[in-house]
């Protein structure tokens, strides 16, 4: 292989740490039972957030750990409320979702209009390397705390059955409260790659709108499996890193090839569903229930 | 002395709540976002109660108005049932394509003239020229195949039923196959822009040199276009009159028939319908499917009332209908799910879509780059707000949080 | 889980209280009761960690499961915790929930009916742990309903019945004929109520079940081949303790639950009409009455009020619903009923629950048209509504020669309004008595068997 074939392949490492950490924060965090709807509003202000933050304090690094406090912080509070509150995990998604829309703009539009500059990592083949095995690093690592810790094995129970889990010895809202922010870090941290290292370009308003909602069928068409999402994080980030190669490889249209990853999260949710992997990757029982005992304290 | 909140269910639900609530939400989410645009943007708050104040009363709104309660109505009847269509984006969308595919290619043909012979036709009734010439230099002109009554409501039918259809799948899916419909039909309304797309560049594309390639459709019939009520608004008769007609058939669907009882039933208390002997997996489905239609519809009035033509999706958060299939979400809620109160939910949420824009157009004053900040970012704000606020104090309609004091 | 209104707690002569389960766990005492309450998609490792406040929440889960292993060598049970729960059978996941409250550090084991479903050979093995864990130092609270399981193993037997105390007694001392005297109480000789008129039942058969097999939801047999026929003009009371696949039964009469074996028929057009699993929707369009269990849950709609829990049923509405018939309907049923209410439209919640129960009856009454299927119909009623209440019942028996399924753990009722009294115990029908011949005495003893 030649190596500008090479770089080709690898220049795929930011994209694809940006789209994998979103979707494996995503799945961490729907397994403690929370509908997570506000995903693309978060990585929305994640990416005004790294932009800002980048820009001021002069390094890159700076701005994804901006990025991954401001949404650690959302974390908290939709896990709070989703698990103290008997509302709707929908209704609070979605309004968080628009609120974070708005206050991208308001935290990075400004600063924009004023400065032309952006501060991003550094682009070269070294460094796509080192986005793909850090983020493998910590999706591993996510895996291990899901399927071999006591913590792990808390927050799947508290997706499965709260009550149950509670009766069992589970703290359900301090569980749920570790998911949403160990959740949300990485959909920070996500969030501030997509924007200084994918796409590093002066910010304008709307960006990275719409690619919450890419990490959140990344994950689904994985079951919110760590490691399979690296598959499909993979996949879906050569798609539209490379889309314009493949359009020329198999003659689809550039649409076509974009509506992919939405058509495969489809395609897989009816999969886990009607087949025997329905035990392994089927979403949580509880998710998007209510989580309410008759009387309760807050 | 350590103190506790603790939250109850209310035997009776808060009096007056169903009108409290959502004004308390208002002025407390305004409020709130008050701040953020100050403190975040320096946008002084003056300017934000103004641009409210000015929207309040601006026939400009008319429009979005009649759209969000025609949507209101269409969501409010699934989520009557907790059948959650987060979808009315992606059927809007088929509905718009399938009008545009009456509007285009059904209803008229096109008569392809040379720029001498085009005279003749410019002033020929029931003939309308596209404006630009065609790739080969001659022009296009559309001549109707139909009575211009009939292609309407068959645009409407055909909308309706590519609404019905988007959503029937995640209905099915949720009936059959116990998927959740919130996640495929968002899922489904990206699928949908995409579809748009496509069909913009592809089969629907125009035939002169400006639309051809540039993802532009043809433009309407000006006989197949919705009548405006007056120049001050984009509002139409047609868009008001299916407003009416729509928000009554539900009204009376959802109060009157065993089948809307059962659909509000089934919200809260699906067991009680299976021990009657009632097919839940059916009302499900036909939640969804009518949701679907009626958002189906609202692609008419968007592609025919307003837009005249279809024009692609530069950025996916940038789609034709202004995301107005979310922002009906809003409405919904707003209403606390009783269809009386779509309309005043939906007066209220145009306002703030409204005031949005008048916000925009105010801030060219301010300095420190805030009039950069779109209108429709400083909806978001708006929105934002409103909508997080009323969910959480929603839950005092039906729920009671008192203070204990514990002696330890 | 519940927290007292009133009384006092003692463990080891100090006064606690509890407001969670794990308050209870952590002075000893654990409870496993009918219900795994386990999470089907974790581990037996995992869900046993989960309660053990001394490992850390990063403990390695693999690391625990030799511990784990090793526990429930000592305690007798052999299950890989490697072992996803969903895998297990209801026997196996009962042991596991033992030697969860086993490794809990439980000194008091509260076993709320936890064996009663259990075969007899797995029994015996409990048995012998229970022994063994008493023999120990540890004290054991077996609840059951089944007198000669207690005399089997228990060493003292204490009685409640309807909530109260009535006593306790030292094992060896007693037979089985006591234990029932105290279950029962005074009553159990002689009738309390005064039997309503028999019916002369025709030779018309309007239910039919045969061979019928249902499972439970924890993976067994509930009903074990049951055959039962009631014909018009006929009450077949079924006399049990609860929990003995009475619930089960009833639900796969109405389509509610699926059959595994067997065939429910139901009288149509003259003949019987086959409706095993066609759904309930079939078997209430057939003139079915049905007063559910849980009639909160499954029986009224609590948001909506009473016009609209009438006109909710095909029976009653179809297509538009003309109000002012329905309120017709409703103002009648209330008077009939003497339901409290300030309206008809008053939401349902608002109501006392007896004066719900009063809706739901009026309501299935009304619709009955061949047969009324009823499950403890008169529970949330007071003494005087309850006796009414049965002689609407036993007047329709009478005069429109209804038939009517009566399942009931009140076994006044069954004597009550019965022509015909069955005796289901442990899934089966176990005898089948004309009313007027049955002896209370032998019923009972039927029952606790």
């Amino acid at each position: 292989m030649d190596a500008g074939l090479i770089a080709i392949i690898l220049g795929v490492g930011p994209a694809f740490a940006a789209y994998y950490l979103t979707a494996i924060g995503h799945g961490l965090f729907e397994k403690s039972g929370i509908l997570n709807l506000a995903i693309d509003g978060v990585f929305t202000v994640g990416v005004a957030v790294a932009y800002v933050a980048a820009l001021f304090a002069g390094a890159a690094v700076a701005g994804s750990v901006a990025a991954l406090v401001v949404a650690m912080a959302f974390g908290l509070l939709i896990a709070y409320l989703a698990t103290k509150l008997p509302i709707s995990h929908g209704a609070i998604g979605l309004s968080i979702m628009f609120v974070g829309y708005g206050l991208a703009a308001l935290i990075a539009v400004p600063i924009r209009s004023q400065i032309n500059a952006v501060v991003s990592y550094p682009m070269n083949v070294g460094v796509d390397v080192a986005f793909i095995i850090f983020s493998i690093v910590i999706g591993v690592l996510v895996h291990y705390m899901l399927s071999r810790t006591k913590l792990g094995a808390a927050i799947r129970a508290a997706g499965e059955n709260p009550h149950a889990a509670s009766s069992l010895g589970v703290n359900v809202l301090r569980v749920r409260l570790i998911a949403g922010m160990l959740g949300y870090a990485l959909i920070g941290l996500g969030a501030s790659f997509y924007f200084l290292a994918y796409t590093p370009a002066p910010y304008s308003e709307g960006m990275g709108m719409g690619q919450g909602w890419i990490a959140f069928a990344i994950s689904l068409s994985a079951g919110r499996h760590p490691i399979l999402t690296i598959l499909s994080a993979l996949v879906f980030a050569e798609l539209l890193y490379n889309k314009f190669v493949l359009q020329g490889y198999l003659g689809l249209s550039v649409h076509i090839t974009k509506m992919i990853p939405y058509l495969a999260a489809l395609v897989a949710m009816v999969i886990f569903m009607v087949t025997p992997l329905k035990r392994k990757l089927a979403p949580p029982r509880a998710l998007g229930k209510i989580y309410f005992k008759e009387e309760r304290t807050v | 002395m350590k103190m506790r909140l603790i939250v109850t269910k209310r035997v009776k639900p808060l009096k007056f709540g169903g009108i409290i609530i959502p004004f308390l939400s208002i002025v407390v989410g305004i409020f709130l976002a008050t701040i953020a645009l100050y403190g975040l943007a320096r946008v002084p708050p003056l300017l934000v109660y103004g641009a409210i104040g000015q929207s309040l009363i601006s026939p400009q709104m008319l429009q979005t108005f009649v759209m969000l309660t025609i949507l209101g109505v269409a969501l409010i009847i699934p989520f009557n049932a907790a059948v959650w269509n987060i979808g009315a984006e992606g059927q809007i969308i088929w509905g718009m394509i399938m009008s545009a595919f009456i509007g285009l290619t059904v209803a008229v043909r096109y008569i392809i003239v040379s720029p001498s012979d085009l005279p003749k036709y410019t002033n020929m009734p029931g003939m309308f020229v596209l404006p630009t010439p065609t790739v080969s230099g001659a022009y296009a002109v559309e001549a109707l195949t139909m009575n211009p009554g009939a292609a309407i409501c068959l645009m409407l039918i055909v909308a309706g039923i590519a609404g019905a259809v988007w959503a029937l799948i995640a209905g099915l899916m949720r009936a059959y196959l116990d998927i959740d419909e919130v996640a495929t039909t968002l899922i489904m309304n990206y699928i949908a822009y995409y579809a748009y797309n496509y069909i913009v560049y592809g089969p629907l594309q125009g035939i002169t040199i400006s639309t051809s390639g540039f993802g532009l459709s043809n433009a309407l019939h000006p006989a197949l276009r919705f009548s405006r009520i007056s120049t001050a608004t984009t509002a139409t008769w047609e868009g008001v009159a299916l407003m009416i007609a729509i928000f009554v058939i539900a009204w009376f669907v959802l109060r009157q028939t065993t089948f809307g009882l059962r659909l509000r039933i089934l919200g809260s208390n699906p067991q009680v319908l299976r021990a009657a002997g009632i097919n839940v997996r059916k009302y499900i489905v036909l939640a969804l499917t009518i949701s679907g239609a009626i958002a189906g519809l609202v692609g008419t009035i968007l592609f025919a009332g307003n837009l005249y033509q279809l024009i692609k999706i530069k950025t996916i958060t940038t789609p034709p209908t202004h995301n107005i299939g979310y922002t009906a979400i809003l409405v919904s809620w707003l209403s606390m799910l009783d269809i009386r109160g779509v309309p005043i939910a939906a007066y209220i949420v145009a306002s703030l879509f409204q005031a949005g824009i008048n916000l925009q157009s105010s801030l060219g004053g301010v300095s420190g780059g805030s009039a950069m900040i779109s209108s429709g970012a400083l909806t978001y704000v708006l929105i934002g707000f409103v909508l997080t606020t009323f969910t959480v104090l929603r839950v005092f309609a039906e729920y009671s949080i008192k203070v204990v004091r514990e002696g330890r | 889980m519940y927290v007292p209104d009133s009384g006092e707690i003692y463990v080891n002569g100090k006064r606690v209280i509890f407001t969670s389960p794990i308050d209870a766990i952590r002075h000893g005492i654990s409870l496993v009761s009918q219900i795994p309450q386990l999470i089907g998609s974790l581990t037996i490792s995992e869900n046993i960690i989960l309660g053990l406040e001394r490992f850390g929440m990063m403990t390695n889960i693999r690391r625990v499961e030799n511990y784990i292993r090793e526990e429930s060598e000592e305690v007798g049970i052999k299950v890989d915790p490697n072992t996803e729960v969903w895998k297990l059978s209801y026997t196996q996941k009962q042991l596991v929930e033992l030697l969860r409250a086993v490794m809990l550090g439980a000194k008091v084991l509260m076993l709320d009916e936890a064996i009663t479903f259990l075969p007899i050979r797995e029994k015996r093995k409990f048995y012998k742990f229970m022994r063994k864990f008493a023999s120990q130092g540890g004290s054991v609270i077996l609840i059951t309903h089944k007198i000669p399981e207690a005399l089997e193993v228990a060493d003292r037997i204490s009685v409640l019945r309807r909530g109260k105390y009535v006593g306790t007694v030292e094992t060896r001392t007693v037979t089985i004929d006591d234990v029932r005297k105290m279950m029962f109480g005074e009553r159990s000789a002689q009738i309390t109520y005064e039997r309503l008129p028999t019916s002369t039942p025709d030779d018309k058969v309007v239910l039919d079940v045969r061979d019928l097999w249902v499972m439970g939801d924890y993976g067994a047999f509930s009903v074990k081949g049951v055959k039962l026929q009631v014909r018009a003009g006929e009450v077949l009371g079924i006399a049990g303790v609860a929990g003995n696949g009475q619930l089960e039964l009833v639900q796969a009469i109405m389509g509610l639950r699926k059959v595994s074996k067997g065939r429910v028929a139901i009288l149509a057009n003259g003949g019987l009409k086959d409706v095993t699993n066609k759904g309930t929707g079939k078997v209430r369009s057939l003139g079915i009455g049905y007063i559910p269990d849980e009639p909160l849950k499954f029986g009224v709609s609590m948001e909506n009020n009473i016009e609209e829990n009438l006109a909710m049923l095909p029976a009653i509405a179809k297509g538009i619903i003309k109000w002012g018939q329905i309120r017709g309907l409703a103002n009648k049923l209330i008077n009939e009923f003497k339901v409290v209410t300030p309206s008809s439209r008053t939401p349902v919640k608002l109501l006392s629950g007896g004066n719900i129960m009063k809706v739901l009856v009026a309501r299935e009454l009304s619709i009955a048209k061949k047969l009324l299927v009823a499950y403890n119909p008169t529970r949330a009623l007071d003494e005087v509504t309850a006796v009414m209440v049965r002689k609407i019942i036993k007047e329709k028996v009478l005069k429109e020669r209804l038939a009517v399924l009566l399942v009931s753990e009140d076994l006044d009722e069954i004597f009550q309004v019965s022509d015909t009294i069955a005796v289901m115990n442990s899934g089966r029908i176990v005898k089948t008595f004309p009313a007027e011949k049955a002896e209370r005495e032998q019923v009972e003893k039927l029952m606790v068997m």
